[in-house]
């Protein structure tokens, strides 16, 4: 287990979602959550807390501040920043069972990227995810023991 | 106090105001209108809203099969964008032309306008259900649903936006489309009923409608299509004018066209993209401040069904307020001409 109340980081630029989202997850029990605006900011994050934390990534959120195409429909599904970020992830060592997607983005070629990388195909979600069921999938990532 | 309701006029309310105000007391009374009345003896209401009074029964479960119905509004939903999404996938490069790229992307482009006002109402739906649940506050609880009412409102006109672009996109023959005569459609019935489904929105915000028409025939066109229009242009009306102005509508009968006029008051719309805005998905900067997350279709939807039956939509002029030219304030006219 993670243990009693892990780290909960949103990574998504849409901060209504983001609170929304933050609410929900209170009311459920969870103390500790956090909000990543950009992929850079996730990824640090995810470093610095790599045993205690589990991820809930928006595929398109931003590289960083100045990515002008951030959050817009990129030409190559392989150019979704939040790919780029999951295999910076996988990189770190970071466990990909605890990384929960959703995303408005359908690709089956991102999707196949993703768990080829290690991500669950169960944790990966086309919005809008019901919301019991995407708890049920942080609540499975959250007691996972760290490897 | 207890109230009869038959369960399925609840997907009424999602269209529905949530009224405060006088029937809402202390011990949490809140009033949707659900087109029922009370039981005698009970707290006088007018008809048509059912009470919800807590904390007892009544007011978990009434609240409960509320938030149901909310949920399958979304489930509805999901289902639609799922069918586009399957249709929309990204196959192998090589396997898609690359108009067939350039439209799939498109689509994901206007999917993603679509799909997070649904995530946020779908987590508005569960807050909502949590803050009844929690016995929160009662002023938290109203927040909760008049902020759920809010999200309901934008997504259906996101996904509708969207499906009715999608539509005309597959099914567009500009000019082409014909109906018998005994399908025309009364133009001036079409207006006035818009004007009423959109009378209390147009109150809140300030507005008012007046609507001037003159005899025009009844049209070749379909209900649907010219509902499409008409309130896709009442609704920019009331979004992006200004409070405390007038919404004037003006209609007649030229030679062989009806000329229908939108007029209000509010941001202006420089030259350069008084033909962008019809585009799908632009929107000018006053306006994606304004209301930041319409999927900004409505203009390309109407006038895609106006020229399906053969008319044109456009901004026929975006003048400065002459009363006030120090302000950054114009009066806009949007024009719509179809056959007679």
């Amino acid at each position: 287990m993670l243990g009693q109340s892990p780290i909960i980081l949103i990574a998504d630029d849409d901060l209504g979602y983001d609170d929304d989202l933050r609410d929900i997850l209170g009311f459920e029990g969870y103390e500790d959550v956090r909000i990543a605006t950009t992929c850079e900011e996730m990824v640090r994050t995810a470093r610095l807390h790599r045993t205690a934390i589990v991820i809930v990534l928006d595929m398109m959120l931003p590289w960083n501040g100045s990515d002008a195409n951030g959050g817009m429909p990129p030409e190559h599904p392989e150019e979704l920043r939040g790919l780029r970020a999951v295999h910076d992830l996988k990189e770190m060592g970071f466990d990909l069972r605890r990384i929960i997607v959703i995303t408005a983005f359908h690709s089956p070629a991102a999707e196949d990227q993703l768990r080829e990388f290690g991500v669950e195909k169960t944790n990966i979600f086309l919005k809008p995810a019901r919301t019991r069921e995407l708890l049920a999938r942080i609540r499975g990532a959250s007691e996972i023991r760290p490897e | 106090m207890h109230c009869r309701y038959p369960g399925d006029r609840l997907w009424e309310l999602l269209w529905q105001t949530v009224t405060v105000g006088p029937y809402a007391r202390p011990w949490s009374v809140v009033g949707f209108p659900l087109g029922v009345s009370s039981e005698p003896g009970s707290e006088k209401i007018p008809s048509g809203f059912l009470i919800l009074v807590g904390p007892d029964g009544w007011y978990s479960g009434a609240t409960d099969a509320l938030i149901a119905h909310c949920f399958s509004f979304v489930h509805s939903f999901r289902f639609a964008i799922k069918a586009i999404q399957t249709a929309s996938h990204f196959a192998t490069l090589s396997d898609r032309t690359s108009s067939q790229r350039t439209e799939e992307m498109a689509t994901a482009g206007k999917l993603h306008g679509v799909l997070a006002p649904l995530q946020r109402l779908e987590f508005r739906i569960t807050l909502a259900a949590h803050y009844v649940r929690a016995s929160r506050p009662h002023k938290d609880i109203l927040a909760g649903f008049e902020a759920l009412r809010t999200q309901v409102f934008e997504a259906k006109r996101c996904v509708k936006d969207f499906l009715d672009t999608r539509m005309l996109s597959v099914h567009n023959q500009a000019g082409r489309e014909s109906i018998p005569e005994s399908q025309y459609t009364d133009l001036e019935k079409v207006i006035a009923s818009a004007m009423k489904d959109l009378q209390e929105l147009a109150g809140q915000k300030g507005k008012v409608f007046v609507f001037r028409p003159t005899h025009v025939a009844r049209l070749p066109i379909t209900k649907t299509d010219l509902e499409l229009i008409i309130a896709n242009l009442l609704h920019n009306a009331i979004k992006y004018g200004d409070p405390g102005t007038k919404i004037k509508i003006t209609s007649e009968q030229r030679d062989s066209s009806a000329i229908v006029d939108f007029t209000s008051y509010g941001i202006c719309i420089r030259p350069a993209e008084r033909e962008r805005i019809f585009e799908p998905g632009y929107r000018t900067a006053e306006a994606s401040r304004i209301e930041f997350t319409a999927a900004g279709l409505g203009l390309f939807a109407a006038r895609r069904a106006a020229e399906r039956w053969g008319g044109h939509l456009f901004l026929c002029s975006s003048d400065r307020d002459e009363d006030e030219p120090a302000r950054e304030r114009c009066r806009n006219t949007f024009r719509l001409e179809l056959r007679c």
